[in-house]
């Protein structure tokens, strides 16, 4: 026995079309939280693919440690995740994590990074611009193109440096530096090589490598006697042996800090605290997305209890010439369904045309996948049948012999 | 015809009550009725008598407070109320005094409703339906709506509705009531036409002079049957003519597409 599907699709559209109007406005409300929620996962999901893919490299074998200092471990308020990236007044990483973690098996290269403010001076006046300490380790795991001469050693007698493309333009009007010197507070450092220009607007832990300057972690002392380790990035061997370095860098810090002050994350969650101020505006507007979601759904509620209250001498007629219960109620339900999925629909197609729209202004396109599609189509699915159960349960039970005496 | 005719409709000790307690108000109290193939029964009787409410019950729309009802030979009582709606889509036929068809529907579809819930695809559903309307003149308003037809026309709209599924037996409740005389007489020259084809029958009416019409004229007072006059014996009622077998059960009546009696 057909369960009337093609019926009830085809009387379900036919009565979207018989009350165009309401039903539209029913759907645009639906459409509303939709359109967030398609926002939220497009743009975030793209700004994700791109950390991802500068993080991870192509093989998704970095992994991360990051302090975790009782302010950002607990304090989860509004305003600190507003605040700045990631100043923590003390981290909890030290020189001694990192040689330990580079000891570990199937660590291939180990690159901390200390990043610091520093006037920089090269033949002309002093330039403002990030001094990133690290290891030659960094070499390995971000891909950082020399345009001229080569990069660290860890084991040199020398202060060596490393500027990037814009900064040697601004230090010496120039890019072949190498063998110039610059100082930094007063300390002279030797230019070794010169990056060749990145140009990418969001960059790895909001390093903009063009403006920076590298030196060794070992020399950074120097210029910064309370150097902190924001993050110490882990190179792995081979994908395979990810989890177990994972682990084996949770066990030996613990072991080393006597408690669990960081953080080991991988590729994909990566991303997570690296821009918080886009973690905000997500969790605003997934809010507005589960409100005007609830408010569209009790929208489709209202709706059609007015339907049904319209038709219920309809439903008496239907059910006199042979309708069952079950008839009527999948009737309105596909009803509902259908105010739900258009309005679903309507919100694919106004939240990725916002999301094109601001992306444009942005370095990363929306991301368009089966999943967001699936996401929306499951979501309107499940409003349109919630908020459609109690009408549609009261259409079915109506009494066939007082619907029938119902005069309008 | 055989000896024993298998009745359509048997009625025994039926009551019907609404209220409780003081309130308590018998609409049917102990009701016997038994209707047969072939017949056309009109029931008369003043305002308020329980007309309704017994044909409300024979077209399982109501329950009875007590009593057996048997349908084509099944206790009803025993059915569940999908079953009893599945068997008002195939043994049962309204029609109402306001016509009731859906408003938001056109003439064919109106009439192609009931195969809806037959599981009838739609082009069966629609070519089943113009037959069945062509029968009664209509075919050239096919797609009309409702509410772009005169009241004899949507009554007649409603008696083909009614016969699309071939049912073991119509009732109607007053079918004339809203219709002026020529078209209370045109409609009732299509039931008579539809009892002759061997279809059961059973009207409320208040007009005396449509009796005429009937083979057995039933008078209610108060919930029970006062008088019981069958104008037409057993023996001659007319017979659904075993041509054109539907492949549907045998016992039901096919309906004939030409005039003519056996
Ligand atoms: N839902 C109900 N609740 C209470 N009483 C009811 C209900 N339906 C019908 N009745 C009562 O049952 C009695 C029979 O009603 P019914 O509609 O069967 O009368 P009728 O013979 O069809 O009258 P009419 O000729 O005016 O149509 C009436 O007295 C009516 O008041
Ligand atoms: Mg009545």
């Amino acid at each position: 026995m057909s369960f009337l599907l093609n019926t009830h699709i085809h009387n379900s559209i036919e009565s979207f079309r018989a009350n165009r109007s309401r039903s539209l406005l029913t759907s645009v409300g639906i459409a509303v939280g939709m359109a967030c929620i398609v926002l939220i996962l497009s743009l975030s999901g793209g700004l994700k693919q791109l950390l991802v893919d500068q993080v991870s490299g192509e093989n998704g074998n970095i992994l991360v440690v990051r302090p975790e200092s009782n302010r950002s471990a607990n304090d989860k308020s509004f305003l600190s995740l507003i605040g700045s990236t990631q100043t923590y007044a003390r981290s909890s990483l030290t020189t001694k994590d990192v040689e330990t973690i580079s000891k570990l098996k199937d660590v291939k290269a180990v690159a901390p990074l200390a990043i610091t403010e520093n006037n920089l001076k090269g033949e002309q006046e002093a330039v403002a611009g990030k001094v990133v300490a690290t290891t030659e380790g960094l070499d390995n795991i971000v891909e950082l193109p020399l345009e001229y001469g080569a990069f660290l050693e860890d084991s040199s007698q020398l202060n060596q440096i490393v500027l990037g493309h814009k900064l040697s333009q601004r230090l010496f009007d120039a890019v072949e530096t190498v063998g110039e010197t610059v100082k930094v507070k007063d300390k002279v450092f030797l230019v070794v090589g010169v990056l060749r220009e990145i140009g990418e607007p969001i960059n790895y832990n909001d390093i903009d490598f063009d403006e920076s300057a590298i030196i060794a972690l070992n020399r950074a002392g120097q210029i910064n006697d309370n150097l902190q380790i924001q993050q110490i990035n882990v190179k792995v061997a081979n994908q395979a042996a990810t989890d177990k370095v994972f682990e084996n860098i949770n066990k030996q810090l613990t072991k080393l800090h006597g408690e669990p002050d960081f953080s080991v994350v991988n590729g994909a969650n990566v991303s997570n605290s690296t821009n918080r101020l886009f973690d905000v505006v997500g969790y605003i507007l997934s809010l507005v997305a589960g409100v005007s979601l609830v408010v569209g759904g009790i929208g489709v509620m209202n709706i059609m209890l007015v339907s049904v209250s319209e038709r219920t001498r309809e439903i008496g007629i239907r059910k006199a010439v042979g309708a069952t219960n079950g008839n009527i109620m999948m009737q309105f339900l596909f009803e509902s369904l259908t105010l739900s999925l258009i309005g679903g629909l309507l919100g694919l197609g106004f939240g990725y045309a916002f999301a094109f729209g601001i992306s444009s202004m942005m370095p990363f396109n929306p991301m368009v996948s089966w999943q967001i599609v699936g996401v929306v189509l499951a979501m309107s699915v499940t409003i349109g049948c919630l908020f459609g159960l109690f009408p549609a349960a009261r259409a079915a039970h109506k009494d066939p012999i007082d619907s029938l005496r119902h005069y309008r | 015809m055989n000896e024993r005719v298998q009745p359509i409709i048997e009625l025994n000790e039926l009551s019907k009550r609404y209220g409780i307690g003081d309130a308590e108000y018998f609409a049917l109290s102990n009701l016997n009725l038994t209707i047969l193939p072939g017949e056309f029964v009109m029931i008369m009787g003043p305002s308020g008598c329980g007309k309704t409410t017994l044909l409300n019950i024979m077209g399982l729309l109501d329950r009875a407070t007590s009593g057996q009802y048997l349908l084509d030979g099944k206790a009803v009582e025993r059915i569940s109320r999908r079953r009893q709606a599945r068997m008002r889509g195939n043994k049962i036929g309204f029609i109402f005094q306001n016509f009731n068809l859906v408003p938001g529907l056109n003439v064919i579809e109106n009439v192609a409703l009931p195969l809806v819930y037959r599981g009838y695809y739609k082009t069966r559903r629609l070519t089943v339906a113009s037959k069945v309307l062509e029968r009664f003149h209509l075919q050239e308003r096919e797609y009309y709506m409702p509410w772009q037809m005169s009241g004899g026309q949507n009554q007649r709209v409603a008696i083909a509705r009614a016969l699309v599924n071939n049912p073991s037996i119509i009732l109607a409740d007053e079918p004339t009531g809203n219709l002026d005389s020529r078209n209370s007489h045109i409609v009732m020259e299509e039931l008579k036409e539809i009892h002759d084809q061997g279809n059961t029958i059973v009207m409320v009416t208040h007009n005396a002079a449509l009796t005429t019409y009937a083979t057995r004229v039933i008078n209610m007072l108060d919930g029970q049957i006062d008088t019981d006059v069958k104008t037409t014996a057993d023996a001659d009622l007319p017979t659904a003519a075993p041509k054109e077998p539907k492949k549907a059960k045998p016992r039901k009546k096919p309906r004939k597409n030409k005039k003519g009696k056996s």
